[in-house]
């Protein structure tokens, strides 16, 4: 669906990423793990046409789509949504931005509802301001938002590293029933193994903007070959 | 060593009242590390600031704390102020935010220590280079008079223990310190406060919403929901029997995570500490 070929970032001399190829296939829920600092998120960001790569290039099937369709999921709910904007002007600015949905006002407003009841939440809460909403919940809207342009390839950056275990559990459930139900491809972003691997078909570990190791998540975490990788596996914190 | 009796703090809210800590009492040993464990907004962090007395004047706080036979929640201030950072320390959830961006890491270890040892700047500078190598930071000599920024999270963070400990304390309160850090690094700062804790006999309250973290680090357990205590006990009794739903249910939370998709992980049961010499519960 989306393929990587020799994608390098240099911000000034640091080269936060450095010659990674790699291919996303249609409906797989690819998970990308390392530390701060690996690269991750520049990663997913020139994937998306965020930020240019120094050289290499990103293939999609149709480049002229990739915004409508590549939607991507932050880290902090906190501070990706506009403190001053209610809750369904935040998810509905999409849908008229890419001219989803007929700019009638009550095509709209149904949209909207739609989407807030895909990610649970309910209705009356289009008409409320984040501050009155708890984390997990502004996660819920950071979903509604990204799904609003009917994506067809997500990238989740840490999307519960921010929340308590309990609300990550729910919200982990919540994209894979999203996942499944809308037939989406998901890039998952974590430093977290054991969130990776309850999320993901296939495990990429990320060091230093290289690629350290790539493999079913059966086999990395059952069988990790690299010593980097078996040090992230013994820091989850099983119970 | 601390003993908290019967504690409560309410806020008030326009006419309203918030029971943020509601009737909650427990203590902790010396050489033990409690485990303060709940979902945001249980209170957790209240009965923290209201131990040290550090929430707004406009909140009402009865009960008891006891601390060396005194009740912490009648002391004046000024008697406060010499136990705060010197006989209780505290370690907050974010580095970031809580060392000044403005002031050298030298200077605000060395700060503690003039302020409640009353050292000179001499004195004071060479003991913060001591304390960067207690907490494992290298070339500690170089490095005091570097500022925050040139430090990275998990090395903030040992900077925050660091100020912690200037004093030797006996009691250490402990909220939140890895969540805004790696795993990798949550695993190294945890092994830290272990190792410290056996060095100096610290009694540590630790507080958390990780599960996993209290199976790895804690002896006992007050599981908090709703500014009261649900459930208290030994740590492997709390796991293997939870008596309350709200306790089963974030235990479960973590075993759906680390159990059925990544089979690997749960063989090897909680293992971070144990890579050098075995489980340490």
């Amino acid at each position: 669906m989306i393929e990587i070929k020799n994608l390098t970032k240099y911000f000034g001399p640091v080269c936060a990423v450095s010659n990674i190829s790699l291919k996303i296939e249609q409906g797989e829920s690819l998970g990308l793990v390392g530390e701060s600092g690996s690269g991750k998120s520049t990663l997913a960001r020139m994937i998306l046409g965020l930020i240019s790569p120094t050289s290499g290039v990103v293939l999609y099937n149709s480049i002229g789509k990739l915004r409508q369709e590549c939607q991507i999921v932050f880290q902090d709910p906190q501070t990706s949504l506009n403190p001053r904007i209610k809750i369904g002007e935040a998810i509905g600015e999409p849908l008229i931005i890419h001219k989803i949905v007929d700019s009638g006002k009550l095509n709209v407003e149904r949209r909207i509802k739609e989407l807030l009841d895909m990610v649970k939440l309910p209705a009356s809460y289009a008409d409320r301001y984040p501050h009155a909403l708890s984390g997990g919940e502004r996660q819920r809207v950071g979903i509604a938002r990204a799904l609003a342009s009917d994506p067809k390839f997500l990238i989740l950056d840490e999307p519960v590293s921010a929340l308590d275990v309990s609300i990550q559990v729910d919200i982990l459930k919540l994209l894979k029933e999203i996942k499944q139900r809308l037939n989406l491809t998901y890039l998952f972003i974590a430093h977290d193994l054991s969130v990776i691997g309850y999320m993901c078909d296939r495990i990429v570990v990320m060091q230093n903007g290289k690629i350290v190791e790539v493999g079913l998540r059966e086999e990395i975490l059952a069988n990790p070959k690299q010593e980097y990788t078996r040090k992230l596996l013994q820091s989850t914190l099983a119970v | 060593m601390l003993e908290v009796k019967n504690l409560s703090t309410y806020f008030k809210q326009g006419d309203s009242t918030v029971k943020a800590v509601d009737n909650v009492s427990f203590s902790v040993a010396k050489g033990e590390i409690l485990g303060l464990v709940g979902e945001s907004g249980s209170g957790k962090s209240t009965i923290a600031h209201s131990i040290l007395k550090l929430i707004p004047a406009s909140a009402s706080v009865s009960g008891e704390i006891i601390f060396e036979n005194r009740n912490l929640l009648q002391l004046a201030e000024p008697e406060l102020i010499k136990i705060r950072g010197s006989k209780i320390s505290m370690i907050f959830q974010d580095p970031f935010t809580s060392l000044n961006p403005v002031l050298t890491i030298g200077e605000q270890i060395a700060e503690v220590l003039r302020f409640h040892q009353g050292m000179n700047r001499q004195q004071a500078r060479d003991r913060a280079i001591e304390l960067l190598e207690t907490v494992r930071i290298r070339n500690s000599g170089l490095r005091v008079r570097d500022y925050p920024h040139q430090f990275s999270g998990g090395m903030q963070q040992r900077v925050m223990i660091a100020i912690a400990l200037a004093c030797e304390p006996e009691f250490l309160i402990a909220d939140e310190p890895t969540t805004a850090l790696d795993v990798t690094i949550q695993a190294e700062i945890l092994r830290l406060i272990v190792e410290l804790k056996e060095k100096f006999n610290l009694g540590i309250m630790y507080i958390t919403h990780n599960f996993g973290i209290v199976k790895n680090i804690c002896q006992r357990v007050v599981v908090l929901n709703k500014g009261r205590v649900v459930e208290e006990g030994e740590t492997g009794q709390i796991f293997s029997n939870p008596q309350q739903a709200y306790t089963q249910r974030l235990i479960e939370c973590l075993r759906v995570l680390t159990h059925p998709p990544t089979p690997s992980l749960s063989k090897r049961g909680g293992g971070v500490l144990s890579a050098d010499g075995g489980e340490l519960l």
